[in-house]
């Protein structure tokens, strides 16, 4: 069931009328909110409600023995079993293939081919998202920093919850479980907030990702050697753009659901080509994972802890590691490298040069460019059609044929909406706040009928989807 | 027990009979304003995109749920477009179409109006 269709816009219509009309109800509301988001996951395939039950249950049980433990180790143990088993279905269902063909091929590397037990095992959408979500809350748990959840049905539902299941945000535990324990409220800035959310991140899928992917992005990564210089740089443009809409259109319309609904979701982008540095994107991209891979990876490694070279390498560790997140393919490996190298770099420089800075806009422009490298490596089917794609872009000067003024002005637009003031969505919803109710239904409704207007038939689903 | 239900643990804010401090009574206040925003934006729509409903509806299993989604969404657009109700969202649709189309060269026979992005003849 994805956001920008009809059926998610019956099945939420119906969810918010139940919801609310639980009243104070609060345990009532939280069942039925898990039962429908056990029907929105199992829209796309029922057998793995099971997988969602049975990882919210165990994440439950090892939180709750953790908190009844005393020792030490006894807890350290604990929070090891959980991590290994989330991890271990992560494997299961999303490195299994990869791992099993590379073994394959270093075998067959040195003449002791065999066949191999290969298994067409589906990637149940957004396991990397509810996995995640379960490792912070046990890791939160043991350390601490959140206190266990009162019940069986809070750990699923944190799990399970509908907005941010299959594709984020990444939401802490200790966000979201005191949300579950009190009876939701709105205020006339959030309903309108959540408004502007959902209205604009269906503009950004459904008219720029949408249009910017069909008509540019998949047909020149899909034979880049048929494409001149021009058609190429503008189709890496355009997936810049499209990456950006896609992926913050599900963060945005995700954030905006949970608030019609009551609850509060964080940020997870803030205009990620304003930053001047690699360091400043991953302030800015998916901010939910960046700080999860921060907490959970990154500072177990050591973090900053023993010395300049030792701090480069849990980065470098921490950032192939979250490329491997991405996807199970090499050319997530060497997006996460290069985003790590260009890291390491940075740091290294701001040690020998600390007082040394670039003029902001030289920062954006470069850092801006190494992102669209990464856009590349990240896009293209294998290494051949990346380095394919990166050699004509160097060297095949043909004529453009697929640039058009629509696709330049949606490339234009969507790299210009980064030079907005940071908060325009919030100043929005502040002015529809202070309109009549059928004033600001209305504006809404114009604004989803112009999108729909324009929008493609058909919506592909989300990039995110995948991971 | 899968939800806590022990009364022990609830805030006072969470008994039905607590009376209701003027915070939550601006809270029941906003989720009247949603509610109602809702509700007009859902009519709003339901009268003058019909077409989506109808799309939407060609996308259904054809078994007799699908099949009678169908007739109506269809017949409801019918009687929407008779009113002209759909007449911004064609016309936004028209707009986009031609912008679209702005550099192509006009394929007389594929293109539903020829007129529309046609250059200048040569």
């Amino acid at each position: 069931m994805l956001f920008p269709t009809m059926q998610f816009g019956l099945f939420f219509l119906v969810v918010y009328a139940v919801t609310w009309g639980f009243g104070r109800d609060n345990v009532a509301r939280k069942w039925f909110l898990l039962l429908a988001s056990w029907v929105f996951y199992a829209a796309w395939d029922w057998h793995f409600v099971f997988l969602l039950i049975g990882s919210g249950v165990m994440n439950w049980w090892v939180a709750d023995r953790i908190n009844r433990t005393e020792s030490d180790g006894r807890r350290k143990a604990l929070v090891a079993l959980g991590v290994t088993i989330n991890l271990l279905v992560l494997g299961v269902f999303k490195y299994y293939g990869f791992f099993v063909e590379q073994l394959g091929t270093l075998l067959d590397s040195f003449g002791w081919g065999r066949d191999l037990p290969l298994l067409e095992i589906i990637l149940p959408v957004g396991i990397s998202f509810f996995t995640f979500q379960g490792i912070s809350y046990l890791v939160d748990v043991y350390r601490g920093k959140t206190p266990v959840a009162r019940s069986l049905g809070d750990v699923l539902l944190l799990m399970s919850f509908f907005p941010h299941l299959v594709a984020g945000p990444i939401v802490r535990a200790s966000h979201l479980l005191p949300q579950f324990e009190r009876t939701p409220k709105l205020s006339r800035e959030i309903v309108c907030h959540g408004l502007v959310l959902i209205a604009w991140g269906l503009a950004k899928k459904t008219i720029f990702a949408s249009e910017l992917a069909t008509r540019i992005v998949d047909p020149v990564f899909f034979d880049p050697a048929s494409f001149g210089v021009v058609d190429l740089a503008m189709a890496a443009y355009a997936y810049a753009v499209q990456i950006y809409c896609d992926f913050s259109a599900y963060s945005d319309i995700a954030i905006g659901v949970a608030a019609l609904l009551g609850y509060r979701f964080p940020r997870n982008f803030d205009q990620p080509y304003r930053a001047t540095s690699l360091q400043d994107f991953w302030r800015r991209w998916h901010m939910s994972l960046s700080q999860w891979l921060r907490d959970y990876l990154y500072i177990p490694l050591g973090g900053g802890r023993g010395g300049l070279w030792r701090s480069c390498r849990n980065l470098l560790i921490t950032m192939l590691l979250g490329g491997l997140w991405h996807g199970a393919a090499w050319t997530f490996v060497a997006w996460g490298a290069l985003h790590g190298v260009v890291l390491v770099i940075e740091r290294l420089w701001r040690a020998a040069r600390p007082n040394a800075a670039w003029p902001a806009w030289v920062g954006l422009i470069v850092t801006f460019h190494v992102v669209l490298l990464g856009w590349i490596l990240f896009r293209a089917e294998d290494f051949t059609a990346a380095s394919t794609f990166l050699v004509s872009l160097a060297t095949h000067w043909t004529a453009p044929t697929l640039v058009t003024p629509m696709i330049l002005s949606l490339v234009v637009v969507g790299l210009a909406l980064h030079a907005l003031p940071p908060r325009a969505g919030e100043g929005v919803a502040q002015l529809l706040s202070k309109l009549p109710s059928p004033a600001t239904a209305l504006l809404f409704g114009a604004a989803v009928l112009i999108i729909e207007a324009i929008r493609p038939e058909g919506v592909a689903p989300f990039i995110y989807f995948r991971f | 027990m899968l939800f806590d239900t022990d009364p022990a643990d609830l805030d006072p804010e969470d008994f039905g009979y607590a009376h209701p401090d003027e915070e939550e009574a601006a809270a029941d206040k906003a989720r009247g304003y949603a509610s109602r925003i809702i509700l007009i934006a859902t009519l709003f729509l339901a009268v003058t995109n019909a077409a989506s409903l109808v799309s939407w509806s060609s996308t259904l299993n054809p078994d007799w749920g699908g099949r009678t989604m169908r007739v109506l969404s269809q017949g409801w657009a019918g009687q929407m477009s008779e009113l002209h109700l759909d007449l911004f969202r064609n016309q936004v649709r028209d707009l986009w179409a031609a912008f679209a189309a702005l550099p192509r060269k006009p394929d007389p026979e594929s293109s539903p109006d020829p007129g529309l992005a046609a250059p200048p003849a040569e």
